[in-house]
């Protein structure tokens, strides 16, 4: 079905394209709010990746590869605006995030010192944790979608981890650093 | 490994968690608004979307016949007194005044020179690196696992005008442990390729008279003496430039300014101050 729908907008069916579009516009935004943790930069790349998908559509070789192909626009859209962004995330990098609330569940707290270990990280390797962890990417699909060799692909996942962890340890050691003043103020 | 799992499995957990994310009704009608008056690049040539690994040198020999290329259509089109009309009329149209050629800086960016020399106090080893680089040297011996840009078991040298962790070289060395040269070259580049860093094919690879081997994905374990030495340069590809920049023949020219002294180094860990 999905197929069909790809060979006619391949060859300029704009309805056809719509369907695809529709079917794939939330997926799509979802993978570039991991990527960027930023609700308008994310609607800003999901509308350049699906622009992009119409305008090249007919350069696509096999329509079996749709989706993975879609991802690599999303990923490509993602990091041309976090270049952009990149001037002035010296800014918003001293804004310090809230420490977990401590009447929070444990899971809720772990959950969100995950998520200020992410937003630690550069814009690939968030992208590569998110094609991994959360779209269930083996590595030699996360470098089709990156367009990289295979072995880039696992060593970028390898110390995208590495660095989450290492935010998670220095996002712990702030925490416990604010505790501490907290009491003895 | 039990630590890894379990930041792994935190990181599936967060992510089976995060709330699926509902574009709004205005993205999608916004592209579709765009489709309508946007027409589609024709694909006369459809291209595959990524073209065979090439060397520095064959990137070199291709963005030369482009250049070449280019100039000589600009020529045939540009050049005053040969115009293609029948019978060589000479044209009413104004003079064309010079224009520039085509510019030689459409060749690649050549990567930076290696003009500092860091010498590592701890791993003993000397390496040259790019002008505005820092080094940051290790201060406590490299034990076990892969030293990475947080840790403080390897001499990291780093371009500061990236973000942290992005662009970089890592040099540790420690004691063979009992293993001969060979041995523990084998055993670090097996820690290394389960690990995922390590791309194949190896080579073998001689660094100041230490041999060892390098994946492709520009890592090298070599042994000097009794001491082994890991050596890597990390690129994290946020800027897709880089890869042509800093390839494996850029990590073979690091390599070749590297002088082991593995009698330099030093293993203890730093007294505890008083």
């Amino acid at each position: 079905m999905q197929t069909e729908l790809v060979d006619r907008a391949r060859r300029g069916d704009r309805e056809a394209f719509a369907v695809l579009a529709g079917g794939a516009v939330d997926r799509l935004y979802a993978i570039a709010r991991l990527i960027l943790r930023d609700t308008e930069l994310a609607e800003d790349a999901t509308q350049e990746a699906l622009v992009r998908a119409w305008r090249d559509l007919p350069s696509l070789r096999d329509v079996e590869r749709f989706d993975a192909w879609l991802y690599r626009l999303i990923v490509r859209a993602c990091a041309d605006i976090g270049r952009h962004r990149r001037r002035w995330r010296a800014e918003i990098a001293v804004l310090r995030t809230e420490p977990a609330e401590p009447d929070r569940t444990s899971e809720l707290a772990d959950r969100d010192q995950v998520e200020r270990g992410l937003r630690r990280l550069g814009d690939a390797q968030r992208t590569i944790l998110t094609l991994h962890f959360y779209l269930g990417l083996s590595p030699s699909e996360a470098a089709e979608a990156l367009a990289i060799p295979v072995g880039t692909a696992k060593s970028r996942l390898h110390y995208a981890i590495e660095a989450l962890r290492a935010a998670i340890a220095a996002d712990e050691r702030t925490s416990s650093g604010v505790l501490r003043e907290d009491r003895t103020a | 490994m039990t630590a890894n799992h379990d930041l792994e499995r935190r990181i599936a957990a967060f992510y089976a968690t995060e709330a699926p994310s509902r574009a709004p009704d205005w993205v999608l009608a916004s592209v579709l608004t765009t489709v309508d008056i946007t027409p589609q690049r024709r694909a006369l040539i459809r291209v595959p979307w990524r073209f065979p690994p090439m060397n520095t040198y064959a990137k070199v020999a291709v963005a030369a016949v482009a250049v070449i290329a280019v100039g000589a259509i600009g020529l045939a089109v540009l050049r005053p007194g040969t115009s293609p009309g029948v019978g060589g009329q000479p044209t009413a149209s104004p003079s064309l005044s010079p224009s520039p050629s085509a510019s030689p800086s459409a060749s690649p960016v050549p990567p930076p020179a290696l003009t500092e020399t860091f010498t590592s106090e701890r791993h003993g080893f000397s390496i040259s690196y790019p002008t505005g680089w820092v080094a940051r040297p290790a201060t406590e011996p490299w034990t076990t696992g892969i030293p990475n840009f947080e840790s403080t078991d390897g001499d990291v040298i780093y371009d500061p005008a990236r973000d942290a962790g992005h662009l970089w070289i890592m040099v540790a060395s420690q004691p063979q442990a009992g293993k001969d040269g060979v041995q523990w070259v084998d055993d670090a580049l097996t820690g290394l390729s389960s690990a995922g860093i390590c791309e194949p094919p190896l080579e073998q690879v001689s660094i100041d008279g230490a041999q060892g081997g390098m994946c492709a994905s520009s890592v090298s374990a070599v042994s000097a003496g009794d001491r082994g030495y890991l050596i890597l340069l990390y690129v994290s590809g946020d800027d897709p430039r880089d890869a042509a920049i800093y390839d494996q023949e850029y990590f073979k020219e690091i390599l070749a300014t590297v002088q082991v002294r593995p009698e330099d180094a030093v293993d203890e860990a730093p007294s505890a101050s008083p």
